[in-house]
């Protein structure tokens, strides 16, 4: 066969191949501050397909520059900050409820009732007295009050983000389900869908600050996505949607989780981690235990409160009557009677003395018996044990936080360091694609003016 | 390991973000001084702080408490001192009445009589509003010859008589002074005794609605007077103050213990002194009651001393207890000024390298630059 057919087809490879590896050269450098952009390396090699026995080259293939396990770290390190940061922002709300650094909260208002018992004893007829304690006790109600009101609102927060985050999840996995088949199809047609994968990688890890995911691909590059629990929401070219319904039991939402074809189940205790896994623990688990040992305080305060008080004799001579009303925390309040008329506040132990301080004192020496934790704390050294269990958790989750957040930057830039576009290599890159580019082309001059020689002869 | 600009950029944003929030947290430190501004700064110190502060404001009100005993104390002290010069008195007159000297005789059962009902008006001493010696009765006089008529029903006529009475004759007077009633008895017991009266006056009339006194005289079957003394109307009860959590300091006071017996001695010889024949030996045994009265006194103030010394070591030692729980907070709460300012400038100084770090890097050139 003809030399020159040969050599020039040889050399058109050449020229064709480093046009193509300075293009995609070009678009690394473009990209080289893209978010979620994988290099793209051109593996060249050579050609012996052609017509002639000479070697040509190619583009072997055009490689996205991608490690798995990179990204699996990646994933995981992402659910673990969506989870830690939702939680160390309504951690940080939860500390403002029991914030006393300033004084005036449940500790102080509790000292001051105790306190006002005190000063009935030195003067057990007094009117001023009994006022006092009654205006005490007052605040001590209104501020366990507000401690719950602003847990539950706390709580009713959680829900909307919840609600809200379902449906960017929902949105996340549609899309996740429509690149699936996008990059099915182009794998089918036998094209590059580079682009294609790093926009999947790109959601998957959106989806995974938002909730907790186990990831596996396919060999044409498609993901699968699960719950925890193996519940899929992407399959293919098909997404799996989350719903948060109001449960008429707890009176908050629920997850659930629907097949497609009707039936739904909630997953509420398959979701651990992710934004939703944080809103969940502190929702169900954190807020439920404070609000709880501020019902058991006020519930304890109330009946121990109210036994001693009916008990005695007021100032009239008559037995006494309760000051607390309410069962818990949220709905503790002063007795109309005992806030109309304090006189009607018991302190004698028997009906003729109005000198008498024998409730009075016994509600004193109440503020020191251990009523609380099945006899091994007082109703002040639970509280101030309740506070500081706060402090601890609030604590823990921010130093939790910190260290995902120094795991996260290690992932990222494991990842970066993979599949990040180096401007300086590829600047090194395009200078060596140029050389062979001129060269081929420099060999193709040589090879005309041969060609010229001859058809001069 | 393959590094990109990109890698370099992001690593320094990142420090940049830690050192500022160091940061952060120094300037609150330093402009609030305190080391705890929140339960998740400290924990354990939160609880400890929030307990100590509980502590410290019970100590305030023990401290406040025994600051009012002692205000307590000292006026009772002074009743006491006064009933015990007025019995001196009564005992110097009485004894020399007995030895025979007649001349002054109506002058001194006179001067008895105020001595009497001074010592009645000590006993019945009030203090903020309540009466100091009636028990826990407090609302009600320790020593009254009062009855009340309200709501139509009058109240009973209560009185003491030193022995048994023959004739007692009882005068009831109203608000002005006026005698509205008598009333005669032909017997009387020793010891309190309880008439009823029907609210009428002598002319049979409904007397109205208010507060009435009553005056109460008695002799016995040969004509000797009984002395006749105002009832103690409160109960024994004493007066407890809470001075530590479970500390109560005890304050006597009993006035029927105090002065009962004081009393019914200066009415003896008050009664010894009006009666129309002189009889020594009524004014021996009423001297014998006075001697017996007066060292009850004289116990009763020593242990009234005793009690309000108590008190003062009390409030001393509350004193001091403020101060310690006053320090613990402090130092579990407040930073040091010193510390937290340098704190504060170390960081500020990691922040500025930091900052001069990054623009460093952002200022490296590129490959591309150069070729």
């Amino acid at each position: 066969m003809s030399i020159t057919t040969g050599i020039m087809s040889t050399l058109l490879s050449g020229l064709t191949t480093y046009q193509a590896a300075i293009s995609v050269t070009g678009s690394n450098i473009a990209n080289a501050e893209s978010t979620g952009y994988s290099r793209q390396a051109v593996i060249i090699r050579s050609d012996s397909s052609g017509v002639s026995n000479l070697d040509g080259v190619e583009v072997a293939e055009v490689r996205r520059v991608n490690d798995r396990f990179c990204f699996s770290q990646v994933v995981s390190s992402t659910e673990d900050m969506g989870k830690l940061e939702t939680e160390d922002k309504y951690m940080s709300y939860v500390e403002s409820v029991f914030d006393e650094s300033e004084g005036s909260g449940v500790n102080e208002a509790l000292s001051d009732f105790w306190n006002g018992w005190l000063e009935l004893v030195n003067n057990p007829s007094g009117y001023a007295e009994r006022a006092a304690i009654v205006s005490g006790a007052e605040t001590l109600c209104s501020n366990l009050n507000e401690a719950v009101e602003q847990l539950e609102s706390l709580q009713n927060e959680i829900d909307q983000e919840i609600s809200s985050t379902v449906d960017e999840i929902n949105n996340l996995t549609e899309r996740i389900a429509d690149l699936n088949s996008r990059i099915a199809k182009a794998a089918a047609a036998g094209k590059d869908a580079n682009t294609l994968l790093d926009s999947l990688d790109s959601l998957t890890e959106e989806l995974a600050a938002l909730v907790d995911i186990n990831v596996s691909y396919s060999d044409n590059g498609q993901a699968a996505i699960q719950l925890a629990d193996g519940k899929p929401l992407v399959s293919g070219g098909r997404s799996y949607s989350l719903a948060a319904e109001v449960d008429s039991d707890a009176g908050s939402l629920t997850i659930t989780w629907n097949d497609g074809s009707g039936s739904s189940s909630s997953v509420d205790d398959v979701i651990t981690s992710g934004a939703l896994g944080g809103c969940l623990e502190v929702r169900d688990e954190l807020i439920p235990g404070y609000l709880e040992d501020l019902d058991s305080l006020a519930a304890t305060l109330i009946q121990e409160v109210n036994d001693l008080l009916e008990s005695g004799y007021d100032l009239n001579g008559d037995p006494g009557t309760a000051l607390f009303t309410g069962a818990g925390a949220g709905d503790i309040a002063v007795a109309q009677t005992l806030a109309d008329d304090p006189n009607l506040l018991a302190a004698a132990g028997s009906e003729s003395g109005s000198g008498d301080a024998t409730i009075a004192q016994a509600m004193v020496e109440l503020q020191d018996e251990n009523v609380m934790n099945g006899g091994t704390s007082t109703l002040d050294e639970f509280y101030q044990a309740l506070v500081a269990e706060v402090g601890a958790d609030v604590e823990k989750v921010g130093d939790d936080y910190e260290q995902a957040e120094n795991i996260a930057e290690l992932n990222n830039n494991y990842r970066e360091s993979v599949s990040g576009v180096s401007v300086d290599e590829e600047t090194a890159n395009l200078v060596l694609f140029q050389q062979a580019y001129n060269a081929s082309a420099k060999v193709m001059t040589v090879l005309r003016e041969l060609m010229e020689t001859i058809l001069d002869l | 390991m393959r590094v990109t600009q990109k890698m370099m950029a992001e690593s320094m944003q990142f420090w940049l973000a830690r050192r500022a929030a160091a940061l952060y947290e120094a300037e609150t430190v330093s402009s609030t001084s305190k080391k705890v501004n929140q339960p998740s700064d400290d924990p354990l110190a939160s609880g400890r702080i929030l307990a100590d502060r509980t502590t410290l404001s019970s100590l305030g009100q023990y401290l406040s408490n025994a600051e009012q005993a002692q205000s307590w104390i000292e006026v009772s002290e002074t009743v006491l001192e006064s009933v015990y010069d007025l019995l001196d008195e009564a005992r110097d007159i009485a004894i020399d009445q007995s030895a025979g000297d007649l001349t002054d005789r109506e002058e001194l059962a006179q001067t008895l009589d105020n001595s009497l009902a001074q010592i009645v008006d000590q006993a019945n001493t009030k203090y903020g509003g309540t009466y100091l010696f009636s028990g826990d009765k407090s609302e009600a006089q320790p020593f009254s010859n009062e009855a009340a008529i309200s709501g139509g029903t009058a109240e009973d006529l209560v009185f003491d008589l030193a022995g048994e009475a023959a004739e007692v004759e009882i005068t009831i007077t109203d608000g002005s002074g006026n005698v509205v009633r008598t009333i005669s008895l032909s017997s009387g017991d020793e010891g309190t005794n309880t008439v009823s009266w029907d609210g009428l006056d002598d002319d049979g009339q409904a007397l109205p609605d208010g507060d009435y006194e009553f005056s109460v005289k008695a002799a016995d079957s040969s004509g000797a007077p009984t002395a006749a003394s105002p009832t103690y109307r409160g109960d024994s009860g004493d007066k407890e103050i809470m001075v530590g959590d479970s500390t109560a300091i005890s304050i006597n006071t009993d006035g029927g213990s105090l002065f009962g017996d004081a009393i019914m001695a200066v009415s003896r010889a008050a009664a010894a002194l009006n009666a129309e024949t002189h009889d020594s030996a009524d004014l021996d045994a009423a001297v014998g009651d006075l001697d017996a009265a007066m060292a009850d006194l004289k116990k009763a103030m020593v242990d009234m001393s005793l009690v309000s010394g108590r008190l003062t070591a009390t409030a001393d030692r509350l004193e001091l207890s403020l101060d310690t729980y006053e320090s613990r907070i402090s130092a579990l709460e407040t930073a040091d000024a010193t510390e937290a300012s340098i704190n504060l400038e170390t960081l500020e100084t990691a922040y500025e390298v930091t900052m001069q770090t990054a623009s460093q890097i952002l200022g490296l050139t590129n490959l591309i630059s150069l070729i």
